[in-house]
């Protein structure tokens, strides 16, 4: 009777809770809390909380090879590479080009943000990581979530879960990571510089970029691939004025279903014996620096064109390389209202703000070219 | 590669990538402005 009981009692999860497994719990909680209650990236971080919580439960099996549902989500849908590029779709059905059309100049701190990237995933390897996951800590400066997951799923899967929480946590915190450093790196009277007025941009030039780029990508760093040409198509549907269901659908019914299968998964990998060593407790203070580094990068190389052009770029706007669109363009917008409240920045920041997101792409594209097995 | 390599040829390569872009949208914006001129220009010589 007794060895019966204790049968029973062994098949339930109780007897098989460990303390790792309360304390993601309780990190699987606050992710939830702070989707729910301060609305920090809800659309992710909710999913990735529930997952969090689901993947701790023992003897759920979500995650067992083969047989788990999350496990399938996760094979099927990231280690094929498959849902971040569906992201990067829906992406570029939302993104306009335009102001990188129109002053053409400012791709170059989409470029300047990247510097931050390598910095950190040299310290990383300094601190000891391998040289795959050095570059997968890296990526996080890039502020681009789907490009995190998808460099991750490929050199180091064991990071997924807290590379990519990183990279949404900082994200959603760019309006207070970025302003102090903002402030920091120029004066007041760089703030205020007024950009030029931007040439007009006609739809015709819209419509060619996607294709162009594309092209040159492509050509240039094959394996920025599956990234570039689904962010580009969403462009050219955007752009083209004659696919409107698809365009719609990229912007709505795909990009939601998919981040629902990104996010649940992302939370899934993050099993307690996996996610609680310092070694990957520590990726959250080395993206925090792949943030900062990023940021200041970007601010310093639009100081450095200062230097060199007539027409003087307000440096506030090299911060907007890092790729969280639109929210780092938004900032930009706000530190410059602050100091001359004339000063509309926010068109002009999306300039650097898209060429980040190109950018973080063709700086995975070559850790994916030198790096992947 | 060493990660130095690495650095350096993966600094090197994204400003390459921008600045293959750059040259491309002017180069793309002159071609579109010289076609847009020139069907102006036919448009006004029928006239």
């Amino acid at each position: 009777m007794i060895n019966n009981l204790y049968s029973l009692l062994n098949t339930t999860g109780f007897v098989h809770l460990t303390p790792g497994m309360i304390v993601m719990w309780c990190i699987g909680l606050i992710l939830i809390y702070l989707a729910i209650k301060k609305q920090y990236e809800p659309l992710l971080l909710l999913p990735i909380g529930f997952g969090i919580l689901l993947v701790n439960l023992p003897l759920s099996g979500l995650m067992e090879p083969d047989v788990g549902l999350l496990w399938k989500f996760y094979h099927y849908g990231i280690h094929w590479e498959i849902i971040p590029p569906l992201i990067f779709l829906g992406i570029g059905a939302f993104t306009d080009f335009g102001p990188l059309l129109a002053n053409p100049r400012l791709i170059f701190l989409g470029a300047g943000a990247q510097a931050g990237v390598y910095l950190t995933f040299f310290a990383a390897h300094a601190m000891g990581y391998n040289i795959m996951e050095a570059a997968t800590i890296g990526m996080i400066g890039g502020a681009d979530g789907p490009t995190t997951i998808f460099i991750s799923s490929k050199l180091a899967p064991q990071l997924l879960g807290a590379c990519a929480v990183a990279a949404y946590s900082y994200m959603a915190m760019v309006p207070i990571i970025q302003p102090p450093i903002m402030r920091l790196m120029t004066t007041k009277a760089e703030r205020k510089i007024k950009m030029a007025k931007p040439r007009p941009v006609s739809k015709r030039e819209k419509m060619l970029f996607p294709i162009v780029s594309t092209f040159l990508i492509i050509l240039l760093i094959p394996a920025s691939a599956p990234l570039i040409a689904m962010l580009m198509l969403g462009n050219l549907f955007r752009e083209s004025g004659v696919v409107e269901r698809l365009k719609g659908a990229a912007q709505n019914e795909l990009m939601n279903i998919v981040t629902i299968f990104l996010g649940l998964p992302i939370g899934a990998t993050m099993h307690a014996d996996i996610f609680l060593q310092p070694k990957v407790l520590f990726i959250f203070v080395l993206g925090l620096i792949a943030f900062i580094l990023s940021t200041m990068t970007g601010l310093l190389l639009a100081k450095l064109m200062n230097l060199f052009s007539k027409e003087k770029i307000n440096p506030l706007l090299g911060a907007a390389g890092v790729s969280a669109v639109p929210m780092a363009a938004r900032v930009v917008h706000k530190v410059g209202i602050e100091a001359d409240k004339r000063n509309y920045l926010i068109m002009y920041a999306m300039g650097p703000n898209v060429a980040g997101v190109i950018g973080t792409v063709i700086a995975a594209g070559i850790f994916i070219t030198l790096l992947a097995p | 590669m060493s990660p130095g390599g690495i650095f350096i040829q993966g600094i090197i390569s994204v400003f390459f990538g921008m600045t293959l872009l750059y040259l491309s949208i002017k180069l793309t914006a002159f071609i579109v402005d010289r076609i847009a001129g020139k069907a102006k220009g036919g448009a006004q010589d029928d006239k």
